[in-house]
């Protein structure tokens, strides 16, 4: 599919070492962090400058070559798979290129792990407020191109919340400036529009990302809720109390339960249905009014018992739990479905019963662990993938899931992003001429679709609407 | 051209039929107010495929669409009123043509609010606050209209209904066109109806002025700002003009806002009264500066980046003279000047040595920036309305 001597080619700009073509290198590549789908890349090149990235961009295009952008590959929708193309892994792209302490800013390259970020700015008493539960290892390019979330978002906002401006290469080699450090800049909010892109519209060369100042208290709670119901309930008290936790986070019993039996035992009670952990920060006067109040709507929705960390370990232990949940779940079983979708919060213990009542009816274990405050679901279900009957309920499982969050008034991901996993939902999320546009905005950016082609987008609903004139006028 | 005897049983007809005012509402063109979103389907399909429209909501801002120069304009104050609200789900679902106010009313009830105010006051629709994405005080902290914006719905130019999001307040799924369509001044199309996401009013809501001494020590004094235990919800700069114009002492001023719990509150502001020249204010405040704007005069923004904003503020002040209105948002870097067009001139000098930006308002900004950019801007444009149907003139790079 690629034309011959591009690996040569390639080589010239970043030397051979970086370029990789041999099938026992490129294995690494062929799946992300939801190893359910497999593509072989042709060849994977990894530049080891912005300079370098940019001149392997316009290689690509003036050989007319498609290509994915990737940084860690924890992506969790299958959307940094190059299917016989090439893959630009970015990783190598890890420089902190300026700390602006007096505005509150960083400029980074896109290779920077994000908890690296927030490691660096420590001192400063900052750090960086989207924390994806793989900030250990995923990438600020990658939040950007996923629009990535985390606990801290449900008061902080998830990532276009917090990038001042990127530094784009667009497929046909130009760059260009998106947002600005300097205030506002005119024109339509492309910025906006390119985060939450998936490597479809450009190559983030570097990201002026805000930096927040860390709160001066903290306070981290659990409460233990003998039903699923009870703890839905009290989220939708807490919130309805007129308090914004920092953080708002629900797990079910099977994931206590998997949690507990792993190195990352967090001291959750494992006879609960259900925990929801919780986190207040701001001005410390008041703080503890807020924790009695947050701990008030827990007892009066049922709780059986609500625990404030009293040390900065106890609470690192209560979070390290809830952070590593998948990888915890990822030990019980060969195989793992993590899903990722969102419905209006009320809805909640409604949906979370018809999902009890799913995995009930297909006899697969579903095991809730998510951001209960967004009302954004992590329906994950582990299972033995040699087993063609198991995989099949499962499979069914999720459908029926999905299709239960959109009858909610739900949407397929909230974080995770399309990729190729959740292609199939989108036609029933968006009308064809909603798809057309989204196809439109697409187009302005890369007309020839090589940037991550066959992704977010099913590829049809385009087509029809590049051939309707009526359309178009 | 559509003509005003058009034949049928169209929106057009109805509103003219119904609406005295709208009738003797003035300019040449022929003037629809559907009331219903098939209505203004129906409008846009009907007509000829180069007819031109000007975009309208409650009209407060005439003097950004007096700009245009279109064959009929497209009245949306009639397609209006509250389709959802759940106070638990903290989301409302509103048609385009909802004012403001009547947002603010049915939430209050509820204990929530739409943070968004918009200079001018909230005697604007929803739909042209997220059209034009205009914001004030509150969206240095509480955020940009864009991030209040969970789900629209749109009529293209071409009369095809699309939406962008949904309804629930995390959501990544597809391409972001809610973003795209905020702020595009309706010439990606019409926006019809929009979810927003709700706050809880803060439990009290208290407010001071900090006098400006001199312009001297800005710097140091915002620095001490942000060491507050609480952070505030505005913090806005007004020159002695304007601070004389919403009834305090004719001086210069940092405006201070705060919310949450009465404990929090009590706390900071008794931090924030120990600065010289310091004195407690109603909150009433907030929306009386908000309303100062007259239509007509000229707002220009500057900015820069936030830590140059004192030079940038004692730059813009200076240039003015007592007719003058500026203000600043210092976390932003934004320095506003209401001021006629030829003091404007005076103002502009001034601010090329701060190396600031500018962003002329209601001219319907072009889309600026290097050629590449601007390339990308006009493709986007192209994509949405190939014929410039919709706000013709507004948002193209031709213009600046
Ligand atoms: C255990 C675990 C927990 C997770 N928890 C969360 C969570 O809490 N919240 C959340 O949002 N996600 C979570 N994720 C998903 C994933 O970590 C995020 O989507 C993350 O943003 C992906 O970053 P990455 O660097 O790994 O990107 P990749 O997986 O390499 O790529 C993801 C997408 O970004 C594009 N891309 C990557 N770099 C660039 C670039 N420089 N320019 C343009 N496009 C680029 C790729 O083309 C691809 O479409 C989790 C994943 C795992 C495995
Ligand atoms: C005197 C005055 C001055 C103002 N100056 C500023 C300022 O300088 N900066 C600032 O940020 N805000 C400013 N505003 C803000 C203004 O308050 C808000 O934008 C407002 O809510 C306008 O509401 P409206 O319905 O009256 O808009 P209108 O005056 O009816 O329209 C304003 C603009 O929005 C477009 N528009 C309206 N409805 C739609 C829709 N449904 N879809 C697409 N496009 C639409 C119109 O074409 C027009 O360009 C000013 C307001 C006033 C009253």
């Amino acid at each position: 599919m690629i034309p011959p001597g591009l690996d040569r080619e390639l080589a010239d700009v970043v030397g051979t070492r970086w370029v990789l073509t041999r099938p026992g290198e490129l294995l690494a590549y062929t799946s992300d962090g939801l190893p359910g789908y497999r593509h072989d890349p042709a060849l994977v090149v990894l530049p080891g400058t912005r300079d370098e990235a940019l001149a392997v961009v316009r290689l690509l295009a003036r050989r007319n070559v498609a290509f994915v952008p990737r940084g860690a590959g924890t992506g969790l929708s299958g959307g940094a798979l190059a299917d016989g193309t090439v893959v630009l892994g970015l990783n190598r792209l890890r420089r902190i290129l300026e700390i602006d302490v007096d505005n509150g800013w960083a400029v980074v390259e896109p290779g920077v792990v994000n908890a690296h970020l927030s490691r660096a700015v420590a001192a400063y008493g900052l750090h960086y407020a989207p924390d994806p539960s793989s900030q250990s290892a995923c990438t600020i390019g990658g939040n950007v191109a996923e629009n990535a979330g985390g606990p801290h978002c449900l008061k902080y906002g998830v990532t276009v919340n917090h990038v001042l401006a990127l530094t784009v290469a667009l497929a046909d080699g130009s760059v260009v400036t998106l947002g600005s450090t300097e205030g506002e800049v005119s024109g339509y909010d492309l910025l906006g529009a390119f985060v939450g892109s998936e490597g479809c519209f450009g190559v983030v060369l570097d990201a002026t990302v805000r930096l927040t100042i860390n709160p001066p208290a903290v306070r981290t709670m659990l409460a233990d809720f003998p039903t699923i119901d009870s703890a839905a309930r009290a989220t939708s008290a807490i919130i309805a109390a007129g308090l914004v936790p920092a953080a708002l986070e629900m797990m079910d019993q099977p994931t206590i339960q998997a949690v507990e039996a792993s190195i990352y035992a967090a001291g959750y009670p494992v006879d609960a249905a259900a925990v929801l952990l919780i986190e207040l920060d701001g001005a410390a006067a008041g703080l503890d009014d807020d924790v009695a109040r947050v701990a008030a709507a827990c007892r009066d929705g049922g709780a059986r018992d609500v625990r404030v960390a009293t040390t900065e370990a106890d609470r690192q232990r209560l979070w390290q739990g809830r952070k590593k949940a998948f990888g915890a779940m990822g030990r019980v079983s060969s195989h793992l479905v993590v899903q990722d979708a969102v419905i209006p919060r009320t809805r909640l213990p409604d949906v979370l019963a018809e999902i009890g009542r799913i995995g009930r009816e297909e006899g697969v274990t579903v095991c809730n662990v998510f951001h209960a405050g967004d009302g954004n679901l992590h329906p994950n279900i582990p299972y033995n993938g040699n087993d063609a009957g198991e995989t099949q309920r499962v499979e069914r499982a999720m459908v029926r899931i999905m299709e239960a969050c959109i009858a909610a008034g739900g949407s397929v991901t909230g974080e995770h992003g399309i990729g190729v996993d959740k292609l199939p939902y989108m036609p029933r999320l968006f009308s064809e001429a909603t798809l057309g546009s989204m196809c439109r905005l697409r187009d302005c950016f890369d007309p020839e679709r090589r940037m991550n082609p066959g992704k977010v987008v099913p590829v049809r609903s385009c087509r029809e609407w590049a051939m309707s004139p009526a359309a178009r006028r | 051209m559509r003509d005003s005897a058009g034949s049928g049983d169209t929106a057009m007809t109805h509103a003219r039929r119904r609406d005295p005012i709208l009738e003797s509402g003035g300019g040449p063109e022929v003037r629809h107010a559907p009331s219903t979103e098939a209505e203004l389907v129906d409008i846009l399909r009907e007509s000829a495929p180069h007819t031109t429209f000007r975009i309208r909501g409650a009209g407060t801002w005439t003097s950004v669409t007096e700009r245009i120069c279109a064959d009929a304009t497209l009245d949306l104050s009639r397609l209006r009123g509250i389709t959802a609200y759940v106070p638990g789900d903290l989301t409302l679902t509103a048609r385009a043509g909802t004012l403001l106010s009547e947002i603010a009313e049915v939430t209050r009830a509820n204990g929530q609010w739409l943070p968004l105010d918009p200079w001018g006051g909230s005697t604007g629709t929803l739909g042209a606050t997220l059209a034009t994405a205009s914001a004030g005080p509150l969206a240095a902290t509480i955020g940009l209209p864009r991030d209040a914006a969970l789900g629209l719905t749109i009529v293209d130019a071409a009369g095809i209904r699309t939406t962008a999001g949904g309804r629930v307040v995390k959501n990544v799924a597809g391409f972001d066109l809610v973003r795209l369509q905020v702020g595009a001044w309706g010439t990606l199309g019409i926006l019809t109806e929009a979810t927003v996401r709700l706050r809880p009013l803060p439990a009290v809501d208290r407010s001071c002025a900090i006098q400006l001494l001199e312009n001297a020590g800005l710097a140091e004094l915002i620095t001490s700002l942000r060491q507050l235990t609480l952070g505030p919800l505005a913090l806005e700069a007004v020159n002695s003009t304007l601070a004389a114009t919403i009834g305090l002492p004719p001086a210069a001023m940092l405006l201070v806002r705060l919310g949450g719990s009465p404990r929090a509150v009590a706390q900071t502001l008794d931090q924030l009264l120990r600065h010289p020249g310091a004195h407690e204010i109603s909150s009433s405040i907030w929306p009386t500066l908000a309303a100062t704007e007259s239509d007509g005069a000229a707002g220009v923004r500057y900015s820069v980046r936030p830590s140059q904003w004192p030079s940038l503020w004692t730059a813009v002040v200076d240039a003015g003279d007592a007719t003058t209105r500026v203000h600043a948002t210092p976390s932003r870097g934004i320095v506003r000047v209401v001021a006629p067009a030829a003091l404007q001139d005076r103002v502009r000098q001034s601010t090329v040595s701060a190396g600031a930006m500018e962003i002329v308002e209601g001219a319907g900004p072009g889309v600026r920036g290097l050629p590449a950019l601007r390339a990308l801007g006009r493709r986007v444009r192209d994509a949405f309305d190939p014929h410039r149907r919709l706000n013709p003139g507004v948002m193209d790079d031709d213009r600046s």
